[in-house]
């Protein structure tokens, strides 16, 4: 079938840009300035602890086998150890760990952002006229204006310090208790989702406001077809797509967020791990890091794109 | 009264815009007999389409329509509610469209167009469900009719796999598959290339003879509507400048402007060399001329024609908006 | 043109609030009377009072005026960044459209590979590589926006190259550089200014987020993000210092975003209308 022929290919094709990526955050990390070794052990190492360091980490080998090491790593699951943080632990175990947190985060964003757009942006799409047009637009640039770690602290302030509701600080992680993880994962996720929720909001209105405007309605309305049933299989039908469309563009914006808010929430994730490891200028971690989100965006894009093509023949067939 | 399957009496549209309100259609008195075809021929701008859907209340939010009687099939839609008209749309009137290709929903296959417009009228036409196939061997007899041979093919389909005349033959089919007493058809020609166009009227010639609804059949093409209709009403800002049968009107004008419109489509047909167009431009909404709407572009006005003009009838039978005629009522 | 941009409530709205927060950072500065970084350990941690606007951080400095020459500071290099990405990304998009064949695919390409990666991460991976500091932010912001100008001036460079007013001057032997200057790029310009616009204000985030981290802008140049850096460490005991700022943040940007919003409405109908 023509579908499962592109989701092949557009499987392939993410698979290749990251393959793609990791080559060009490899190379690009290589060219970095300072030398790993030093940066370690400190400007007065000696040379024969440079040596040694060197050697232990492979540092001398050619370009390409270091590359192709490392590569390996992903698959194998041996990424080398963190040259300075959290005592030189495995990358591989480190990330292993952290990922189902920042996972559930985004996703956790992810399902705010998409399930409170869809409410607020039909609701929205009923009153037309100048004031609400002002008053959506005003809203959806409010929420781009808004630094999402600033707002993770407003909602700390009065979610957690005055209210008492939910906690400010730490997360559990979803595998350990699930409740925990939605309890202490919701104002992180309500921090990441709100710039995003609002925008959304808005695109689904114009969506639907403008298929409202479509031929097909008046006709569909001219074979006595009532209006719920034109909404549900017109309207909306043919405005989910360009409003995934563009949940799919703005979601490496939303990924953007985990970073911080892992920090300020004190989740134990890929985000604050990388923060950690810039700080600290380990190299091989930040590297993998990268790769890492680069990993999750394909994987958010490339189900976007299926979703797209199952919900619109035209992709497909 | 028994003849006639709709009167419309004084209809009047306007727009609510957001600082006036623009009048559209002002006093439109006509009639439809059972089982006939009623061109409405007219320029763009005309309001002849405007017209056509406000008698199915198809027309936007803002427009205000009003009259003094509707009567269709025993009832005037002029009184009835929105809720109380709700029934009728799609089943006893429906329409077919100027742009085939944007009048089907995109994410869905034809036959899921067929099978909600036969869920539509299930209930006058139970034998579409009685069997679980029903309606799609049904479909397929429709898109029969209308020249697609492979109906089972096409209800798989979707409305972007298929070209503009195959469309537009769909949605002939659709309609036909409520089966209303009326069908409004608006410029169903227009969009489409000679040979298809030809081919649509020849369907429509066919199923005139065939099925029993009356047509509501918009144009501006002169030839089209010489081959399909039988009475025609000639439309010109807002108004029925004339009304007449096909043969008469088109072989005898007497209105000003349907001259116009016959003089100059017979010079397209004969190929002459230099085309003798009417002169000037539809009126603005917003400057209307004083009295006969036609008169800055009409080559026979005189005094009086400044004063409103009302449809006269002459002696046989016409009805004329322009005072070169005497009134015999 | 004005008289549309006039009706605009939005745009006028935005332009009124960044004129206001241009006027605010670059005039408005020089006349509080506090000095930026001028300690002064009797006034420490003051709640917001009309003396204090945004009340005091841990060192007793005017929080307001520390957040006027901190927005100049961002703005600047978000304005920078931004700039050199739109000269930048233009080129590479028009050029790559124009010339099309392997450059084309080559180019678009590595911009599609920039744009794949999260735009914080490789902020953040740049800051790594290159070290910390105001110059170095701006370069982050710029290879941030780089691919999207690109990728902007790329698709409606396909879209204006078929025109007949490209034609001619070709056909004229106009040379290419030329034509790209003057044919194209007017015609292009609308919708990247309005990016522009938007992108101004996202660098703004990124560059409070990379100097809140402590991994962007170093003290004690103040900016945006290293005084909210400030306000988060005794978040508890004074909430203000982050809290307003935040919201001058908010501010600042709003305008920027409902201008960006008010042009693009300007822009986009007109587009359409050419398209047809």
């Amino acid at each position: 079938m023509k579908t499962i022929q592109f989701i092949l290919a557009r499987s392939l094709g993410a698979l290749a840009t990251i393959l793609v990526g990791a080559l060009a955050v490899f190379l690009v990390m290589q060219a970095a300035p300072g030398d790993p070794a030093l940066a370690v052990l400190g400007e007065h190492a000696t040379p024969e602890a440079v040596a040694a360091f060197r050697a232990e980490h492979h540092l001398d080998a050619p370009l390409a086998a270091r590359f192709l090491v490392w590569l390996k790593g992903f698959a194998t699951g041996d990424l080398g150890r963190a040259l300075t943080i959290a005592g030189g632990a495995s990358i591989s175990q480190l990330i292993a760990n952290r990922l189902p947190n920042t996972t559930f985060i985004g996703l956790y964003a992810i399902f705010f952002s998409v399930g409170l757009s869809l409410l607020i942006g039909s609701l929205a799409a009923v009153s037309r006229g100048k004031l609400a047009d002002t008053a959506v637009t005003s809203i959806a640039a409010l929420g781009v204006s808004m630094p999402d770690f600033w707002l993770g602290y407003v909602l700390i302030f009065f979610f957690a310090l005055n209210l008492a509701w939910l906690p400010s600080y730490g997360f559990t992680g979803p595998f350990e208790s699930l409740q925990g993880a939605l309890l202490t994962g919701l104002l992180p996720a309500l921090a990441i989702s709100a710039p995003m929720t609002a925008v959304f909001s808005r695109t689904l209105r114009t969506t639907l406001l403008e298929s409202t405007q479509r031929d097909y309605v008046t006709v569909a309305r001219s074979f006595g077809f009532s209006q719920p049933f034109v909404f549900r299989h017109y309207v909306f039908r043919n405005s989910i797509i360009p409003y995934i469309v563009v949940v799919g563009l703005q979601i490496r914006y939303l990924l953007g967020g985990v970073v911080i808010v892992e920090r300020v929430f004190g989740v134990p994730g890929i985000g604050s791990l990388m923060v950690d490891a810039a700080f600290a200028r380990d190299y091989p971690v930040v590297q993998a890091c990268t790769v890492v989100f680069l990993a999750i965006v394909m994987t958010v894009n490339l189900t976007v794109d299926i979703v797209c093509a199952v919900l619109d023949p035209k992709r497909t067939r | 009264m028994s003849e006639n399957l709709l009167e419309v009496r004084n209809l009047r549209i306007s727009f609510q815009l957001r600082d006036a309100s623009i009048p559209v259609v002002e006093g439109v008195d006509f009639d439809v007999r059972h089982g006939e075809v009623l061109g409405i021929i007219g320029e763009s701008g005309s309001g002849k389409t405007v017209t056509c859907m406000s008698i199915l209340r198809l027309l936007p939010a803002n427009a205000v329509v009003r009259a003094e009687r509707i009567w269709f099939d025993g009832e005037d839609l002029a009184r009835c509610s929105d809720d109380e008209f709700e029934p009728l749309r799609g089943r006893r009137l429906a329409m077919i469209f100027q742009d085939p290709v944007g009048s089907f929903n995109p994410v869905k296959t034809i036959g899921w167009h067929f099978y909600h417009v036969s869920r539509r009228v299930a209930h006058e036409r139970p034998e579409l469900f009685s069997r679980r196939d029903a309606w799609r061997k049904e479909a397929v007899a429709v898109l029969a009719r209308v020249g697609i041979p492979h109906g089972r093919q096409i209800l798989r389909q979707y409305p972007h796999q298929m070209s503009g005349g195959m469309l537009q033959r769909a949605l002939v089919a659709l309609v036909l598959q409520l089966r209303p007493v009326l069908i409004v058809a608006d410029e169903p020609t227009t969009n489409l290339d000679n040979i298809v166009e030809h081919q649509i009227i020849e369907l429509f010639r066919g199923l005139k003879n065939d099925i029993h609804s009356s047509f509501l059949f918009i144009t501006h093409n002169m030839s089209v509507a010489a081959k399909l209709c039988d009475r025609i009403a000639v439309m010109y800002a807002g108004q029925i400048a004339e009304m007449g049968t096909a043969v008469e009107i088109l072989t005898r004008p007497k209105h000003p402007y349907s001259q116009g419109l016959v003089r100059t489509s017979a010079e397209i047909m004969r190929r002459v060399d230099r085309l003798q167009e009417i002169p000037g431009e539809l009126p603005n909404w917003r400057s209307l001329p004083e009295g006969c709407r036609f008169r800055p572009r009409c080559a026979f006005a005189r005094q009086g024609c400044e004063r409103e003009q009302s449809l006269r009838l002459t002696s046989d039978g016409r009805e004329v908006r322009c005072l070169l005629y005497e009134d015999v009522r | 043109m004005w008289r549309d941009f006039r009706s605009s409530s939005t745009a006028m709205g935005g332009l009124a609030i960044t004129l206001l927060v241009l006027a605010a950072v670059t005039v408005g500065a020089e006349l509080m009377s506090y000095s930026p970084t001028g300690m002064s350990f009797t006034t420490v941690l003051r709640p917001p009072s009309w003396a204090h606007l945004f009340g005091t951080d841990s060192y007793g400095r005017d929080v307001f005026t520390r957040v006027l020459y901190g927005a100049r500071v961002s703005l600047l290099i978000s304005g920078c960044g931004v700039g050199l990405a739109l000269m930048l990304g233009s080129l590479i998009g028009m050029t790559a459209a124009y010339f099309g064949r392997l450059y084309d695919l080559l180019v678009m390409r590595l911009m599609d590979l920039l744009f794949a990666f999260p735009a914080f991460v490789l902020a953040l991976f740049l800051m790594v590589i290159i070290g910390f500091g105001v110059v170095n932010v701006t370069i982050a912001i710029a290879l941030v926006y780089v691919p999207i100008f690109a990728r902007l001036a790329h698709s409606m460079t396909l879209a204006v190259r078929e025109e007949a007013y490209v034609q001619a001057a070709r056909a004229m032997g106009q040379p290419p550089l030329r034509l790209l200057a003057r044919e194209i790029l007017p015609n292009i310009a609308a919708p990247l200014m309005v990016q522009a616009s938007i992108g101004v204000a996202f660098g703004v985030i990124i560059e409070a987020g990379l100097s809140f981290l402590g991994l962007g802008v170093q003290p004690p140049t103040p900016s945006l993000g290293t005084i909210m850096a400030d306000g988060q460490e005794y978040f508890r005991r004074a909430p203000w210092v982050l809290t307003m700022s935040g919201l001058a943040v908010c501010f600042a940007l709003l305008g920027l975003n409902l201008l960006g919003d008010g042009l693009r409405d300007l822009v986009d109908p007109r587009l359409r209308k050419r398209a047809t």
